[in-house]
């Protein structure tokens, strides 16, 4: 398996009241739309702090497969009640690092592998012949779909910088 | 390694008063969509605080001119006790924020960004040669539109700023 890495990541932090639960959903639910194979692949929970490794994937042709790596970090959760809409809500007041990444994979079911001459085979094909798709294609495509994620959160957590102009490039 | 030479160096905005976030963070969004750089937002920090709300951007959008050279824009934004105001605009009540912004622009040309020119000291000789003696006139023309682009920028956030400033 071949991972070109993005140099990412992206860094959002929150930090002030904002409903977990729903956030959780909410980009579970997005990833889910969008195709992907949802995976939380860690969960570290000590008494007031949480951590949680997201690693959903998606495979876009025979060849090539997204991945996106997000780490949230909450940290200092407290329980509170605030009064939205005339009701009593509970809501979690906590500071929240959210790091994203994403790794366009390359031969993620690796045809090319086991025989030296496959790999020379792979490479040349990497370099020579696909690596103008792949950047401009794939890469991009995903690093987009990336911010996407990103907007939705911060419209989530009601950021003044949720707008996002680049919203349709793909 | 790719060289980075910096060609804008802290250029600066500072406002005290009422503005919007959110438009402001569009005109910046938007003018990069426009002129055709990448999306880059390094990091991004909210924290609500009893005096408002603080905001700090780093944004790094880029753009590729040749398969040598490429643009980054290094934009910090920094927002301080930024809160919610209701002001009356033509007779009519809007949201606004008022606070403190301040936004530092740096320009940065990158040429080798795919490091072709590394690996062998000969290649490097050679670019160094062809960089200051052969392709002199093509790199002061991006130096040009790395310095002409962040201007740009600069001055329509400033403009935007400015509209409120006197209202």
């Amino acid at each position: 398996m071949d991972i070109a890495l993005k140099p990412l990541p992206l860094i959002l932090k929150y930090d002030g009241i904002f409903d977990l639960d729903s956030f959780y959903k909410k980009c579970v639910a997005w990833f889910e739309e969008q195709g992907y194979q949802f995976e939380e692949t860690a969960y570290k929970a000590k008494k007031d702090e949480e951590e949680i490794l997201w690693a959903p994937w998606k495979n876009i042709t025979d060849y090539i497969r997204f991945t996106i790596a997000v780490r949230l970090f909450i940290k200092d959760i407290e329980e509170v009640e605030v009064i939205k809409d005339g009701k009593k809500v509970k809501l979690t007041k906590a500071r929240l690092r959210i790091e994203m990444r994403c790794d366009p994979v390359k031969d993620y079911s690796g045809r090319f592998k086991g025989h030296p001459f496959l790999g020379k085979i792979k490479d040349f094909y990497e370099r020579f012949i696909f690596k103008k798709e792949f950047e401009t294609v794939w890469e991009d495509m995903l690093y987009y779909h990336l911010y996407k994620l990103q907007t939705l959160m911060k419209e989530y957590l009601d950021s003044d910088t949720k707008t996002n102009a680049f919203y349709n490039v793909w | 390694m790719a060289e980075t030479k910096t060609v804008v160096d802290k250029l600066r905005i500072i406002y005290e008063g009422i503005f919007s976030m959110p438009e402001l963070y569009a005109i910046i969004d938007n003018w990069l969509r426009e002129k055709g750089y990448d999306k880059m937002e390094k990091k991004n920090i909210e924290k609500i605080t009893p005096e408002g709300k603080n905001i700090e951007l780093l944004l790094q959008p880029w753009k590729k001119i040749t398969d040598y050279a490429k643009i980054i824009l290094n934009i910090r934004l920094i927002a301080t006790g930024i809160t919610e105001v209701e002001v009356e605009r033509e007779g009519v009540k809007v949201k606004m924020n008022k606070g403190r912004v301040q936004v530092v622009f740096d320009g940065w040309l990158v040429t080798d960004w795919e490091n072709r020119w590394e690996g062998k000291p000969i290649f490097f000789f050679l670019r160094q040669i062809f960089d200051r003696y052969v392709f002199k006139p093509y790199t002061i023309g991006y130096e040009n539109a790395v310095a002409k682009d962040t201007a740009d920028l600069h001055g329509e956030i400033k403009g935007f700023l400015n509209l409120y400033r006197y209202k």
